[in-house]
């Protein structure tokens, strides 16, 4: 299995690279369904929405804050682009472009963000770390102090 | 402005990221920085002055001379901060990856 790839693409993009090892169909039900969403997207989802078609939308919430947007386009199993706010500012966000393609008998995701600028992408960058940084630390004090 | 904006947005120019790669191999003045490129010195100075104000490179006094050299710092810290925007990812594909192996056994649908 080969680990993400992350890279900066010109001013704006974020591009994720990912391979699995399950064909895109399944890969789609996981990116897609509610159900499955809430198994990997983060252990602290307190509410997820998704309707994975054009013209529809999608919401993920957490204790102290969400994601949501609308849908744009929807190909399944193949094509996804989204746009995602943060805390309902439809001002911002990146749109965000997934790509499966088959690979063998596995898939290769493409994951690209784009900002609106250079100054925006950095922030999402930042931003991602420090609160995925936050949440491990929740986690280990969850372990450490069972209630 | 975020700490991260000046440096990915001097980054996002192909003949800075050259002149960088150039630096890393040892420090170098305005004159050798211009001969591989096919672009004048003034021009050379101004993508050196953005790779500076992001603090990317630094300029050593020496006599009349100002060669530029790397600011490793900075590089090592732009470069951890990606790592660990990666590894959050990572950390997300690998609970993706545990779905999909148990995908197989799952009814479709919504489950609570």
């Amino acid at each position: 299995m080969t680990q993400a790839q992350l890279a900066l693409d010109g001013d704006t993009d974020v591009v994720i690279r990912r391979s699995f090892s399950h064909p895109p169909e399944k890969v789609w039900r996981a990116l897609t369904e509610p159900a499955l969403i809430r198994q990997w997207l983060s252990p602290d989802l307190t509410d997820c929405r998704m309707d994975a078609r054009p013209g529809g939308s999608f919401r993920y919430d957490w204790p102290a804050f969400f994601f949501s947007g609308p849908v744009l386009e929807a190909r399944a199993p193949q094509h996804m682009v989204l746009v995602e706010h943060f805390n309902g500012d439809t001002t911002q966000g990146p749109t965000v472009t997934t790509t499966l393609a088959a690979d063998g008998s596995g898939t290769r995701m493409t994951v690209v963000m784009r900002y609106q600028d250079a100054a925006a992408r950095a922030t999402a960058i930042e931003q991602g770390f420090t609160d995925g940084i936050a949440e491990v630390y929740g986690r280990i004090e969850q372990v450490s102090f069972p209630t | 402005m975020p700490p991260l904006d000046a440096p990915f947005a001097a980054l996002a120019d192909p003949t800075r990221r050259a002149i960088l790669a150039r630096l890393a191999q040892g420090e170098a003045t305005v004159q050798d920085l211009a001969r591989p490129f096919a672009i004048s010195q003034p021009a050379i100075s101004r993508h050196l002055r953005v790779l500076e104000d992001a603090g990317l490179i630094e300029t050593r006094i020496q006599g009349t001379a100002r060669p530029r050299r790397l600011q490793p710092d900075a590089i090592a810290q732009l470069w951890h901060w990606l790592g660990q925007y990666r590894a959050l990812w990572e950390d997300q594909f690998q609970r993706l990856d545990a779905v999909l192996d148990r995908l197989d056994d799952q009814p479709e649908g919504p489950t609570p």
